[in-house]
């Protein structure tokens, strides 16, 4: 899959390298690069959990149009018993083609295909489906990660601080809301190779486990490379693949196309994580933390999947962002009967800097210091250590992403404003912000990419095993090879190669795309150079060469070169950042609309201007949604409760602010730093922080909703007989009182 | 008695028996014009609008029999108008797109707009845009684009917005 | 697909299913009518028959399209009607209904869907309902036997009719009203809960839309929790902590209005 071709040697890029397939809507998605004409399939999803499921295919294989129907018992053994990790990136095998023995409802339990869609949803309805439901286990904690002190130690340390302060934030589920639904297609040549066109965000890794769990050695799977129509961490799954390729086979190799339905894509895919944050921390009166304690309890639901890395990860960043003397943070799973969590954007991230950010406004409010002032004095700073990595923090602008937000955001007027008393209340807030350009976990757990550089009849072609889903990697990774070949005035391109090329390739995710994948782009041009500058000298008797400035010209006597760079980063890349938010309180209705946000980055080298503000701008967004609107009904027994865009209340453009994006670069120019996650995970706090600025109370549960904003206000209200707020909404008169003029 | 056939992108398309099946879906799966993206299947997000003589409306909630006879433009052919052409060029300068599976939806609308030719404050150019979700821009680029392409539709071309 | 002994159920399947899909064009209201008593769906705009919102509703189907009018029929709303058309025809004179035309769905779905089959659809977060009652609409409906009738909105509402075509919608002389709901976010959503409020000679109608199977009317009687549903997006009591809050907004915006 090519993208457009942007010719080469322009530092500034205007348009990324993507943008006119995608505007003409020719850039193929897994749906529409499956070949037609094509078969459909559909899944019957288990009515309840947990529960032994039996299911009744003779009505369905009546049906008209219909190819196939499916149930446990009629795969092959292997297929039958064949468990993976819905993760790409490992962890304990659960997950199966169809289930027996539903773990969580909305799992698939039976498959059918048929030759048009409406005949697949009159066949999937006639599927008779009978479960047994078992009784609700107790949720029980899969697994645990502790950095820092002991809890000894740190209770010691607490129990000695002036100030002790206790809270608990939670976060209910919400589905990820990307607009493309799933979609998987699968399809056999007549020479026994699979093809895979698939939704997923991680091709590379994916394949081989596909290719395992189907049967054939991975050279026999050809996984086309598609679009991906936003992931958000969502689409980082192996899912629906393996049955796909079952299911083509059952129908004599023919296309098959599996969509999940908006409903099914919100009720009956991994959801975002459900998350408790429980914080215990001991301050002085200055504000300085002395001991910290920070327990991030993530809801794996029925699956491991990416839920233990979440958890992982959201308690090494809490306790890397405030390294105070005794600090101890816990990242803990816990299973539950219900519809597996996935790994959000900011992966455990945003999860922990709800309750860490907001926690420390509580205790910054208590104590009568600026929330700005009270990060300043406690956050990491350059020279610093990772408390939970053990390694060394060379870079991280967390006071000048603080200070520079703080300016630009107005932050001191708009605190010393005097408050409104009327219906509508303003109020200001701020969160810090910590993430990671990598998932490498230290020396021991790198993260590496491969990537290639091609000269190819007259023009550069970058190759990465990455999907573009969306964050503008793409482009990045063409403005990186202009850099050192821009020289040449040769167009370049970016080309998603097969996953088998780069086998292992953790695809987009992490925020990996400009640490890792860019430092291998750039190493790979830089090779490629050095290997067009070797032949251009050997055959160029007499020419004069050209010098850095001027650009060579007349590659065309090169045959095709090819070079391939790596990078493997062993540290996380520590990236800060800092968001503000202002809020106007409907002090009848509960209803909060965020006016203004400033996003503050630390980015380490800034690539590609339009593309980051951008990726600011979205997530900034979301992070409005996961604060205010966003959730997952579900039902009783587990069962999903949401359907669609109607349940799932996304933010559109009348619920986006207007958002501010400040970039902080180093001086030094270090390497540019991951922004694909940071934008989203701070937002939260913020906004719960601008809210407790407006009307004094504090919600410590995600979303907030207008009922729950008016809960906080009333129980505060209560507490307070004169009336904690002026002028509440006025009785109803009588309309008989209400004479006409 | 419904025509026989539906105009898309100025072609005479034939139909069959098929009048309850929604106009998105005769669409991408009878014609295989898979410009025309389906994201829910509610009216809800956009993805799937085209214009149905000229006038943008969810294909995923027009049963086909209503579409007999009528006019279908898709992104392709909405494109090849002046104004699509203007609409696209300002969504690629402001790099108003990420992922890309709103875009045709949003450029389709914005040139309706454009043709309609009625001035619009901020707040209306919002309304009229509240049928299309974007869950990667924020939404922000997606609003100067459409101001720079409506251009004094818009209160001028650094859009009011 | 086994023997003989299977043909029996199979063909009927096909018939059912042939059945299912079929989408009858009658040519007279009397013949959609008729179609209508043998149990035919009627479709509107087809929203609601498209929309995989909402539970599938299964055929034969029966297009209302040129049997039942469009826009302005004498001082009537053809109830073939669009949302958009409804809202430049009621803009400026009966305020309540646009608004609450502007706070339904999207700009997209209102050019589709009807004022007629937003009625019938009876949906629970409904914006429109409460409006209707508020101005005392009549809804011209045609049952099977083909004889019109004229009712109260609210009456039709609640199921008066039985099994009927609705033709027209009166909505009376303009009046000077307001609507006001949330649905949970700044953009379009279902409503949580709306209030409209007309104003006339006696005083101002006050209706509470979105919070119960049917709009309930607020003029002189005292709200419960208890009237207001209670479900997974909102409870009971935050409705009517919304209606209060509307209830005030809307008489405060008539107050306003010379003359009421």
């Amino acid at each position: 899959m090519r993208s457009v071709t942007w010719p080469g040697a322009l530092m500034a890029l205007a348009e990324r390298v993507d943008g006119r397939p995608k505007l003409e809507g020719r850039a193929l998605y897994a749906a529409d690069a499956v070949p037609r004409p094509h078969l459909f399939a559909g899944v019957v999803p288990a009515p309840a959990a947990p529960a032994a499921v039996t299911v009744d295919p003779v009505p369905a294989r009546r049906m008209p149009g219909v190819v196939v129907v499916l149930t446990p018992s009629d795969l092959a053994a292997r297929h039958r018993d064949a468990r993976w990790c819905a993760s790409p990136h490992g962890g304990p095998k659960e997950t199966c083609m169809l289930a027996a023995h539903a773990r969580y409802a909305g799992e698939p339990v039976a498959a059918v295909v048929a030759k048009s869609r409406a005949e697949l949803r009159a066949a999937l309805a006639a599927v008779g489906v009978r479960a047994t439901a078992g009784p609700q286990p107790a949720p029980s904690v899969l697994t645990e990660v502790a950095y820092g002190a002991e809890l000894d130690e740190f209770e010691t340390a607490l129990a000695a601080c002036e100030r002790i302060y206790a809270h608990r934030y939670e976060i209910g589920p919400s589905p990820f809301g990307f607009i493309e639904p799933v979609a998987i297609g699968a399809a056999w040549d007549g020479t026994g190779v699979c093809q895979i066109w698939s939704c997923a965000q991680s091709p590379a890794l994916a394949l081989p486990e596909v290719a395992r769990i189907i049967g054939v050695p991975a050279g026999q799977v050809r996984w086309h490379p598609t679009y991906v129509g936003g992931g958000f961490g969502g689409k980082d799954q192996i899912s629906y693949e393996p049955l796909a390729a079952v299911l083509s086979s059952a129908c004599g190799g023919r296309p098959v196309l599996l969509e999940l339905s908006r409903a099914e894509t919100t009720g009956c895919w991994p959801k975002r994580n459900p998350a408790t944050i429980d914080l215990r921390t001991g301050v002085d009166r200055t504000g300085r933390i002395l001991a910290r304690e920070v327990i991030l309890t993530i809801d794996a639901g029925a699956d491991h999947g990416h839920s233990p890395d979440v958890a992982d990860n959201g308690a090494a960043l809490s306790a890397a962002l405030y390294p105070a003397p005794v600090t101890r943070t816990v990242g803990r799973t816990v299973s539950s009967a219900v519809l597996p969590s996935g790994g959000f954007r900011g992966y455990g991230g945003t999860e922990a800097l709800y309750g860490v950010e907001a926690s420390l406004d509580e205790i910054a409010l208590d104590l009568g210091i600026d929330p700005v002032d009270i990060r300043l004095r406690n956050a990491l700073s350059a020279g610093g250590t990772d408390v939970a990595r053990q390694t060394a923090v060379p870079s991280f602008g967390i006071a000048e992403c603080l200070r520079r937000g703080a300016e630009t955001f107005g932050w001191s007027a708009a605190r010393s404003r005097p408050g409104d008393g009327g219906r509508l209340r303003r109020g200001v807030g701020v969160a810090a912000l910590i993430d990671t350009s990598s998932p490498a976990q230290g020396p021991g757990r790198p993260d590496h990419a491969t990537v290639a550089c091609r000269l190819d009849a007259g023009r550069f072609v970058i190759e990465v095993a990455a999907a573009e889903i969306g964050t503008g990697s793409h482009t990045v990774f063409a403005v990186l090879a202009d850099r050192v070949l821009g020289r040449y005035g040769l167009p370049i391109e970016v080309e998603q190669a097969d996953p088998r090329t780069f086998p292992g390739d953790s695809g987009t995710y992490g925020s990996r795309s400009c640490y890792v994948l860019g430092n291998a782009v750039t190493s790979a041009a830089t090779a490629l150079r050095q290997m067009i500058e070797a032949q251009l000298a050997l055959s160029s008797a007499g020419e004069a060469g050209g010098t850095a400035d001027r650009p060579v010209r007349n590659l065309d006597t090169l045959g095709l070169l090819r070079a391939e760079g790596t990078c493997s980063a062993s540290d996380a890349g520590l990236v800060a950042g800092a968001q503000f938010a202002e809020v106007l309180v409907d002090t009848w209705t509960g209803a909060v609309t965020v006016e203004r946000v400033c996003s503050v980055h630390d980015v380490g080298s800034l690539i590609d201007r339009e593309r980051a503000m951008g990726q600011v701008f979205g997530g900034v967004t979301q992070g409005i949604g996961l604060a205010l609107t966003e959730t997952l009904f579900t039902g009783p027994g587990g069962v999903p409760g949401s359907k669609g865009f109607l349940d799932h209340l996304v933010p559109t453009a009348l619920d986006a602010a207007s958002v501010t994006a400040v970039f902080v670069e180093d001086e030094a120019g270090g390497p540019a730093r991951g922004l694909g996650e940071a934008p989203v995970m701070a937002v939260a706090p913020a906004i719960a922080n601008a809210i407790a600025d407006a009307v004094g109370v504090r919600l410590r549960a995600l979303p907030m909703t207008s009922e729950r904003v008016l809960d906080a206000i009333e129980a505060m209200d209560t507490q307070q007989p004169a009336g904690g707020l002026a002028e509440p909404c006025p009785a109803p008169a009588s309309p008989r009182s209400l004479s006409p003029g | 008695m419904g025509e026989g056939w539906v105009d898309v992108d100025g072609i005479r398309r034939a139909v069959g028996v098929s009048d309850a099946k929604p106009l998105a879906r005769w669409l991408r799966d009878d014609l295989a014009a898979t410009q025309v993206k389906v994201g829910c299947g509610e009216g809800a997000c956009g993805a799937c609008t085209v214009l149905l003589d000229g006038v943008p409306v969810p294909s995923c909630l027009v049963p086909l029999a209503r579409a007999r006879g009528r006019q279908v433009s898709t992104i392709r052919a909405v494109l090849e108008s002046e104004r699509g052409g203007r609409v696209a060029e300002a969504f690629a300068a402001r790099s108003a797109l990420q992922c890309g599976f709103c875009t045709p939806g949003f450029v389709v609308t914005v040139t309706y707009l454009l043709g309609r030719g009625l001035p619009l404050t901020p707040g209306e150019l919002l309304a009229e845009l509240s049928g299309h979700l974007c869950r990667c821009t924020g939404y922000q680029q997606i609003l100067l684009a459409a101001a720079d392409a409506l251009g004094d539709l818009a209160g001028g071309p650094d859009g009011a917005g | 697909m086994t023997g003989s002994a299977a043909d029996g159920p199979l063909l009927a399947t096909l018939a059912r299913t042939a059945e299912a899909t079929r989408w009858h064009r009658p040519g007279s209201l009397t013949e959609a009518a008729a179609l209508m008593a043998r149990g035919a769906t009627p479709v509107g705009g087809g929203t609601l028959v498209m929309s995989e919102a909402f539970d599938d509703v299964p055929g034969p189907y029966l297009d209302l399209r040129g049997v039942i009018p469009n826009g302005w029929h004498g001082d009537r709303v053809g109830a073939m009607t669009t949302l958009s058309a409804l809202l430049q025809m009621t803009e400026g004179r009966w305020p309540a209904i646009a608004e609450a035309v502007r706070a339904t769905a999207n700009p997209g779905v209102r050019r589709l869907a009807t004022i007629g089959g937003t009625i019938a659809a009876r949906l629970a977060g409904c914006d429109l309902a409460a409006p209707l009652a508020a101005y005392g609409a009549l809804v011209i409906s045609v049952g099977a036997d083909g004889a019109a009738c004229e009712t109260p909105f609210i009456e039709f509402w609640c199921g008066a009719r039985g099994p009927c075509l609705i033709t027209e919608v009166v909505l009376g002389p303009p009046r000077p009203g307001a609507y006001r709901r949330y649905g949970g976010r700044c953009g379009p959503a279902p409503a949580l809960a709306g209030v409209a409020g007309v104003a006339g000679a006696g005083g101002i109608e006050l209706w509470a839309g979105a919070v119960a199977d049917r709009p309930l009317r607020l003029t002189g009687r005292p709200l419960a929790d208890g009237d207001m549903r209670e479900d997974l997006r909102c409870s009971a009591r935050h409705r009517l902590r919304l209606v209060r809050a509307f209830i005030a907004e809307v008489t405060s915006v008539l107050l306003e209005y010379p003359g009421g």
